[in-house]
């Protein structure tokens, strides 16, 4: 059983559609929790939530940020960076410096950024559990989503050194790398034609597609005492999707 | 895009014209299952490059004069043993003898299922075994060893040859850890949907057909000589700093999901 209480967590991102499942996961689970979002995340219970309004490719953001969830609640546990930018991006050859600079930013300067100040609290600390948001697609991927591909395989990196580097302070970082997740943002994409979501399920194994609290229980897992020897892994939760090189259509037989 | 079956190229028509150039003279090379598709495209690679070549195989190789043939059973210990003393040198050892059997694995016998691990994966240990010897007193060589993409991905209904190919894989990474330091390479080409007698009911029924080619970017099956120009690599010394790796000849396959809206 995962118990988080007496753990101060922050999750970057926690107003999507996977960070806001993770936030009511760790709530739940007892750890108080501070929402790192472009926006104020409104009824949040008092005592165990805090709203922090924060630009994460902003590092006085950042600072701030902590100065006031270690003000409130004493150190930093456990970060969570559940930032991420849209995936399509359009072809290659017609991107524009200006949208690869942004993908980029908030993809991978921003989990930088996060690991760095809120990192600097953990080694203070001599523990602390990171865990950043890749995707699957850092094992294979679709056409014309390049930038995304590219920051996202570059934070699995950054979660690799930074395991490494900062394994002897007692923190481990990990990455979690979803497949599609309904989320409010990808409702949008498997709205556009039933044959979007019919596709996918048939390239999903275990046909079906991945909820945000598949995920939140995922990180809570990762974050627990029950991970404390996991340390520098990207663990892909897409119910075998990249795992299966045929693409035939899967059937439900459950 | 353009429709299955077809690429920009000129789809599967496309011949192939290998320009890769080694220099392999005065290499001994022994094709395990050097008279299967692929087999027998790399062995012909091997002797345009210069090397003498001696195909190994259970079946009789009806290839090029100059080639010879020393007829094996790599289930058979006595027989790889006798190979391996009347061949006396090698520098280069491919592993591509392979059998495959498709259906829910809950359908193999344990007599099919012994089989394939035993050719694929039993005979690869046999082969390096007494071959190894040779290399180790030589303090050079190069294995090769042909595995496949499923020694790493899942296909439905090939479990006993996926199996036998990721064992494969891992016996191969792990004993070009211990052959390092005598200056063997081992490493793996794994390939992709190749034109092969094993897949020949796959490409001839239409809609696998055009659903295996929707898997791949490149948009045709690869050939067997698509598989020669990376062994002629990794048989020579362009590649002597290169071991445990796999490399996959797949034409995108695995980094590849498609397009989200196929």
């Amino acid at each position: 059983m995962i118990n988080l209480s007496n753990k101060i967590a922050v999750v970057a991102g926690g107003n999507g559609g996977i960070g806001s499942a993770i936030v009511k996961q760790f709530i739940e689970l007892g750890a108080r929790t501070a929402i790192l979002d472009v926006k104020q995340t409104e009824n949040q219970p008092e005592d165990s939530a805090l709203s922090i309004v924060a630009d994460a490719t902003k590092e006085q953001d950042l600072v701030d940020a902590k100065n006031k969830i270690v003000e409130k609640w004493g150190r930093i546990d456990i970060l969570v960076n559940a930032i991420g930018a849209p995936a399509a991006a359009g072809k290659t050859e017609e991107l524009s410096l200006e949208d690869w600079r942004k993908v980029v930013d908030t993809d991978i300067t921003s989990a930088f950024l996060l690991s760095k100040i809120f990192g600097q609290e953990m080694i203070k600390n001599k523990y602390g559990r990171i865990v950043h948001f890749s995707s699957f697609h850092t094992t294979a991927t679709y056409p014309n989503r390049a930038a995304y591909n590219a920051a996202k395989s570059g934070v699995k990196g950054l979660t690799r050194a930074l395991a490494v580097e900062w394994g002897c302070y007692g923190i481990t970082v990990n990455a979690v790398a979803p497949g599609p997740i309904v989320t409010p943002r990808t409702s949008w994409f498997l709205s556009q034609s039933p044959d979007v979501e019919r596709g996918m399920l048939g390239r999903t194994p275990n046909v079906r597609l991945g909820q945000p609290k598949d995920v939140a229980a995922l990180v809570a897992f990762l974050v627990s005492d029950q991970a404390l020897h996991i340390n520098g892994q990207e663990i892909v939760i897409d119910g075998g999707w990249t795992k299966c090189a045929w693409w035939g259509k899967h059937e439900k037989k459950y | 895009m353009t429709a299955a079956g077809q690429n920009v190229l000129g789809g599967e028509s496309m011949k192939k014209n290998i320009n890769f150039k080694v220099n392999l003279s005065n290499k001994t090379a022994v094709v395990v299952g050097g008279a299967g598709s692929i087999g027998q495209e790399i062995s012909l690679g091997l002797f345009e490059s210069g090397a003498e070549v001696i195909v190994a195989d259970l079946k009789d190789f009806k290839g090029k004069p100059g080639i010879s043939f020393i007829p094996v059973d790599v289930l058979n210990e006595e027989n790889v043993k006798a190979l391996s003393e009347k061949v006396g040198r090698v520098d280069i050892l491919v592993l591509v003898q392979g059998i495959q059997k498709r259906k829910p694995f809950f359908r193999f016998t344990l007599e099919e299922w012994n089989k394939i691990i035993g050719v694929n994966l039993t005979g690869t240990f046999l082969a390096c075994k007494y071959f190894v010897k040779l290399m180790k007193k030589q303090r050079c060589g190069k294995i090769i060893g042909i595995t496949s993409l499923t020694s790493e991905f899942g296909i439905r209904n090939i479990s006993a040859y996926a199996a036998s190919k990721g064992g494969m894989a891992q016996f191969l990474k792990t004993i070009a850890i211990e052959l390092a330091d005598y200056n063997i390479n081992v490493n793996m080409i794994a390939p992709g949907r190749i034109k092969t007698k094993m897949t020949k009911d796959l490409i001839k029924d239409k809609s696998l057909r055009n659903s295996s080619l929707r898997c791949i970017p490149m948009k045709r099956f690869g050939l067997p000589a698509d598989i020669v120009g990376t062994v002629l690599f990794l048989a020579s010394d362009s590649s002597d700093y290169i071991t445990g790796q796999t490399i996959f000849v797949d034409g995108g396959w695995l980094s590849a999901m498609g397009n989200p809206k196929d």
